[in-house]
Formats: structure tokens, C-alpha cells, sequence
């Protein structure tokens, strides 16, 4: 699990470390930068995975823009054109990605990852290659520390230390670097940035190509049919949160679309059954389904399969959900994300999403974005204090009356 | 640490809010602006009368109640110390006329809105007063404790350690005056008028300037005409051209 991740220079992120939880939650102003954050962990992803090309960022979510508006640009300070990109991860593993423009004044331009070079990606062949060179730069030392030993010139003897010192961390080092670079890779390689529209969840609009859900909502069907038993069966007991629901399954021949069931616009083969309405007519499409299903699903199924990343973002999780639903869908993800496997950031403009929320729980985090007074991008955690079992308001209330911070201030 | 500010405006929030930044060196989202940024929504407001609100009846009422404070004393959030900055301008606490007119001297005559030109200590305003009786006790201090004691007496002491007055004589405007002017500002007799024609001055800002300043909402004009509080050192020397504002500074 990614345990601190540190971005440099990206839009308006000019240099912060956010150290993430399991289900982690960004609340902020519009313009805050909340977006900007995920952006850089997804164009990291893109990195680690050799596809820095305008395509593959935009697929997972990041909104493409010139390099010169891509790196942080704030007045008085001169802009770098390199984006670093670091994460942590089981306490001890660090990787960095930095990425240039091939030329910052192109919006078209392909973006180089410095740290990465196809020929030393790390085989278990180069391993043991670099191994032996290691074993061979420690006998090297050995014997010069030996012959050390024997000198009685301090001096002659500080030189040789330092000697063995350069010559054998550096290479240390760069093993450790490859090493970790390529652990990265399963770590954030597939990290996309999720943000529904009702139009990809009823099948109607494929923006989005990813699989096996699109960034926008697509594929909710084709990802549902792939389900085990067990996987359909806990995605339906977890899904009876929508009062009408009576039924959804996937018609994989779409025959209920010959029987007019729709109009055949949508190519979605999702299907809904309503409990109050009469029963020779109670079916119907995605395509004729309220979003707040569609979104209710689509976030169970991404929990639920082992086939979605295990890293990822949801913008705006509050789209179509009723208040008191996107506490409970935050509580469904806190119970899912650890059984699952999954880690996640959320972000809302929704007070209720946090009452999800058990900030008593290391695992669940929840941030305000902020712009600082010089206007870089920086987050605060926000903590409870440990002697209380939280009190009187719910954090949406605490947000909402200015407590937690991350609301306009002007008005 | 958090600040929360209770204050009569917003144009004195972001006054305050900028004084706190430079005092403490803290970023303004480390300051909780409770008044004016009430919970009532616009079905409430609806029943209330604009000029209820964002005055130091409010500020008294808040005081009374402790509801606010309390929740922001006791909030669950860690975030380190707390503190609460409570504004009134003495131009507008009426409740407490009976005790200031006691200690109120006659007010000065007003200067001309001149721009600052030396960076040297401001001379005092000569008072009416001041040619038969030199030796008038300082006007703003007898003034501000005259005020903090009202409002403890609001809040019946409590919480006094963790509070901080911000308390203007006559308004915030004579603070923010104090930033560009090379006069003492502390006894102006209209400061709101006096920051105006300051601003109106003759070759001062440009109309398209003004325009852009004037159609700000009232907390990002204050915000923007007291930016240069967040430096302490500019902060320091303003507070030497208003008393009730380096006493407010020196309570910080």
C-alpha cells in the first residue's frame, strides 16, 4: 500500500508530501487542487508503465495541458521544468519519477521519464549480473580495508575508505533505485482517475476505452458479467441500499432489447427490476435507470473485483447520490477497500461523504486541500483529538461551519 | 494552532485575519472565521433583517450565548492551541456607551488623506484637548479596557486566557489607514470616511483601479487593502501609526 506520496512542481502543487491511508478523502474549495493531486499520481502511474503519451493520460483521467501549465507556475518564482514524482511504500521501499517535456512549449509533446530507462528495467538476469558485480566491489573493499589496516597514515587510510565508499554505494544505490522503480510499477501502474457521467453508465456514451471499467463509468455491465457467484452474490446484498431495487442482472444477448426494452442507443446490457411496480412491466434498461443506481454499482463493482486496480481515485464521489447515501456508499468502501485489497482517494464537495468517516481509524484519512497563502497546493490531515470519542456535530456539520477549514472564506 | 475570529464584519475578518497571519506566521487556513459566517441558511435569513446581522449586537449575542465559542474550544479536531480573537469597533458598540462616554475625550480633527512619505514613527494627532491639558490619559488604552471589560462581562469571564481583543478605536478602517498614512490614525473622527478619501485621493489609484478595488465583496477589499499586514515589519510600523492596533498587536 502506497504509504506517502511526494509531488514537485505539478500545476499547482509546487512541493508536498501527503502520507495516505488506506480510504483516503480530499475535501477543498473549488480550485483547490484536489484534482491536481490525483492528476500527478495518475501521470506517475502512466510513467512507471512506459505510456507517457498524451493518450494514456488522458485515458487515466488527467486533463492534458502544455507543459509550461503543467509544471507549477507561481509569480516570483522561476519555473522548473521537471516534475518529481516520489512514493513510499511498505515502510522502507522508495521510488522517484522524473519527468520532462520533450519540448514544455508543445501541448503535444511527449513526456520523458528520466528515471526510466527500458534497458535497465530490472530483470532477474541483470539482478544477479549486478549482484555479482556487488559481491565483487565488497571482496574489492575487504581487501582494501585489510590493506588499510595495515597503514598507519590516517590519511592513506580516509582515502581509501572513501574510495571504497564511492565506489560501492553508487551502485548500491542504482540496484536499489532499479529495484524499487519496478516494484512501483505493480504498486501504481494501473492508478486511473474515476469520474462518472450518467451518459458512460447507461451505456451510451464510450468515452473512455479503459478496462475493465472506464474512467467515466463504462463497461459497468461487461464487468458485472465477468463475476464469480460469490463476487454477484455480495455485490447484490451490498447493493440493497436503493429502496426501489428489486433486481439487476446483465442481459448478455441483449434479447430484452428486441423486446423494446430500449431504444438501442445504449449498449448497455444492464438491466433493473422495480419491487413496486406491476410485475409483467417492472424491467427496464441503464439506459432508463436513475444515476444513483448506476453509481452505487459501478463503485461496488470496482471494490469488488479482483480485475480493477488496487490503486485508484474517484473525483467527485457525491455525483447523483442522495446525502444520506454517500455516507453509507463511504462506509461500504471503508468495509470493502481492506478485504478487497484496494486503496483509494475520494474526493467530495459533499459534507455528508465524511460522515463515513472514522477518523479514530489510521486507515481512513481525510484532508483538506487548501491553496497556502503563496498559492501552492498543499493539504492538512485532519485529526481528531484522541481523548474524545467526537462529540456533538458530525464532521459534515464541522465542515460546513468552518472547523475543518477547505470552504470560501469570501462569502 | 487554530484562531477563530469573532468579529462585526467581514471586511474586519480579513483585516484581522491578515494581522493574525503576520503576527503568528501562520496561513490564513489556520484562522476559522465564526462570525460573520453564521449556520443559518437563506430560509432563516429571510426572516431576519439584513442589518441584524454582522454588527456588534451579534458579536454581544455570540458572547451571551457561548454556543459558537464552545464549539470551537471543544472542537474534537486537533489542531494544537486555540485561540479567539473577538472584534468590536467602538464606533458601534452602543450597548456600551454609558461606560465609554465616561472615558471618551474630545475627538481630534481630521488630517488630510495624505499618503505616507518617511518611514519614521508617525507624530500623534494634535486632540482639541490636548493645548489646556497635555497630559490626557492615553485615550485608546482607557478606551480598549474599557471595552474588554464589557466583553468579559458578556461572556462572564470565561475562556478569558484564550481570548484576544481586537479592539478598533473608532473602526478597522483607521487600522488599515495606518498601513499607507504618516499620521497617527488612532482618534480619527470618521475613519471609514478617511480610508475613502484616501483611496480617492488625487494621484493615487487609477480609476480602473478603483473600479477593480470597489467592486471586490467587502472581505476580498479588505483582504487586498490589508495584505501588507502578513509582514510583520510592515505590520510593526502601521502599529505605530494607531494605538488601539499596537495594543491589539502587543496582546498577540
Amino acid at each position: 500500500m502506497i504509504q506517502s506520496v511526494r509531488i514537485q512542481n505539478y500545476k499547482s502543487i509546487l512541493d508536498h508530501t501527503v502520507e495516505l491511508g488506506r480510504v483516503n478523502i480530499f475535501i477543498g474549495e473549488n480550485g483547490c487542487g484536489k484534482t491536481n493531486l490525483l492528476e500527478a499520481i495518475a501521470m506517475a502511474s502512466a510513467s512507471v508503465t512506459g505510456k507517457l503519451d498524451a493518450e494514456e493520460l488522458y485515458s487515466k483521467g488527467v486533463r492534458i495541458a502544455k507543459p509550461t501549465t503543467t509544471f507549477s507556475s507561481f509569480t516570483g518564482l522561476k519555473q522548473k521544468k521537471r516534475i518529481e514524482l516520489t512514493f513510499g511504500w511498505n515502510d522502507e521501499l522508495e521510488a522517484t519519477c522524473t519527468i520532462e517535456s520533450k519540448n514544455p512549449n508543445d501541448i503535444a509533446a511527449e513526456w520523458v521519464d528520466l528515471e526510466s530507462n527500458p534497458d535497465e528495467n530490472i530483470t532477474l538476469d541483470k539482478a544477479e549480473k549486478l549482484l555479482r558485480r556487488l559481491d565483487e566491489f565488497i571482496a574489492e573493499a575487504r581487501s582494501k580495508l585489510k590493506q588499510a589496516e595495515l597503514l598507519t597514515d590516517p590519511q592513506r587510510e580516509a582515502q581509501v575508505l572513501r574510495d571504497v565508499n564511492h565506489r560501492i554505494f553508487p551502485e548500491i544505490h542504482a540496484i536499489e533505485r532499479r529495484t524499487a522503480r519496478h516494484l512501483l510499477t505493480d504498486q501504481i501502474g494501473d492508478f486511473v482517475i474515476y469520474n462518472l457521467n450518467a451518459l458512460a453508465l447507461r451505456g451510451i456514451q464510450v468515452t473512455s476505452r479503459k478496462a475493465p471499467l472506464g474512467i467515466n463509468g463504462e463497461n459497468l455491465d461487461v464487468l458485472i458479467s465477468t463475476f464469480s457467484k460469490k463476487e454477484f452474490d455480495e455485490l447484490v446484498k451490498r447493493s440493497q441500499l436503493v429502496s426501489w431495487l428489486d433486481k439487476f442482472f446483465v442481459d448478455p444477448q441483449d434479447t430484452l432489447k428486441f423486446q423494446g426494452h430500449k431504444l438501442g442507443r445504449s449498449i448497455s446490457t444492464l438491466y433493473f427490476r422495480d419491487r413496486f411496480m406491476r410485475q409483467k412491466g417492472n424491467v427496464f434498461s441503464a439506459e432508463n435507470a436513475n444515476e444513483g443506481i448506476l453509481h452505487v454499482l459501478f463503485y461496488l463493482a470496482l471494490f469488488l473485483s479482483p480485475r480493477t486496480p488496487k490503486f485508484f481515485s474517484i473525483d467527485n464521489i457525491e455525483t447523483a447520490l442522495n446525502p444520506r447515501l454517500c455516507r453509507k456508499i463511504v462506509t461500504e468502501i471503508v468495509d470493502l477497500a481492506p478485504k478487497h485489497d484496494k486503496q483509494v482517494l475520494l474526493t467530495t464537495h459533499n459534507p455528508a461523504t465524511l460522515d463515513g468517516l472514522d477518523l479514530h481509524d489510521d486507515n481512513q484519512r481525510l484532508f483538506v486541500v487548501y491553496r497556502n497563502d503563496s498559492g501552492h497546493t498543499v493539504t492538512k490531515r485532519i485529526k481528531v483529538k484522541p481523548d474524545t470519542g467526537k462529540t456533538s456535530m458530525p464532521l459534515s456539520e464541522l465542515w460546513m461551519r468552518g472547523h475543518l477549514g477547505g470552504i470560501p472564506k469570501q462569502f | 494552532m487554530r484562531v477563530g475570529i469573532i468579529a462585526e464584519g467581514p471586511s474586519d475578518q480579513a483585516v484581522i485575519s491578515n494581522i493574525l497571519c503576520g503576527m503568528f506566521g501562520i496561513d490564513s487556513e489556520s484562522i476559522q472565521l465564526i462570525r460573520p459566517s453564521d449556520g443559518r441558511d437563506q430560509t432563516d435569513l429571510h426572516q431576519k433583517k439584513a442589518d441584524q446581522f454582522g454588527n456588534c449586537e451579534l458579536v454581544k449575542q455570540d458572547c451571551n450565548e457561548r454556543t459558537k465559542i464552545r464549539d470551537f474550544f471543544e472542537s474534537p479536531i486537533d489542531e494544537g492551541e486555540r485561540l479567539l480573537v473577538i472584534h468590536v469597533d467602538t464606533a458601534e458598540i452602543g450597548r456600551a456607551d454609558a461606560v465609554l462616554n465616561s472615558v471618551r475625550p474630545p475627538k481630534p480633527a481630521l488630517p488630510a488623506p495624505t499618503p505616507k512619505k518617511s518611514k519614521k514613527k508617525a507624530q500623534k494627532v494634535t486632540l482639541d484637548s490636548e493645548e489646556s491639558t497635555p497630559a490626557v490619559p492615553p485615550y485608546a488604552d482607557t478606551l480598549r479596557e474599557a471595552v474588554i471589560s464589557e466583553i468579559d462581562a458578556w461572556l462572564d469571564n470565561e475562556y478569558k486566557p484564550r481570548l484576544r481583543y481586537a479592539i478598533a478605536i473608532e473602526e478597522t478602517e483607521a487600522w488599515v489607514l495606518a498601513i499607507d498614512v504618516d499620521y497617527d490614525t488612532t482618534e480619527l473622527r470618521d475613519p471609514k470616511k478617511a480610508l475613502f478619501d484616501f483611496l480617492n485621493r488625487p494621484n493615487g489609484l487609477s480609476k480602473q483601479e478603483r473600479s477593480r478595488l470597489f467592486d471586490l465583496g467587502e472581505y476580498d477589499r479588505f483582504d487586498k487593502l490589508s495584505r501588507d499586514f502578513r509582514r510583520k515589519k510592515t505590520l510593526l510600523a502601521a502599529a505605530a501609526n494607531n494605538r488601539s492596533l499596537e495594543l491589539f498587536v502587543a496582546s498577540l
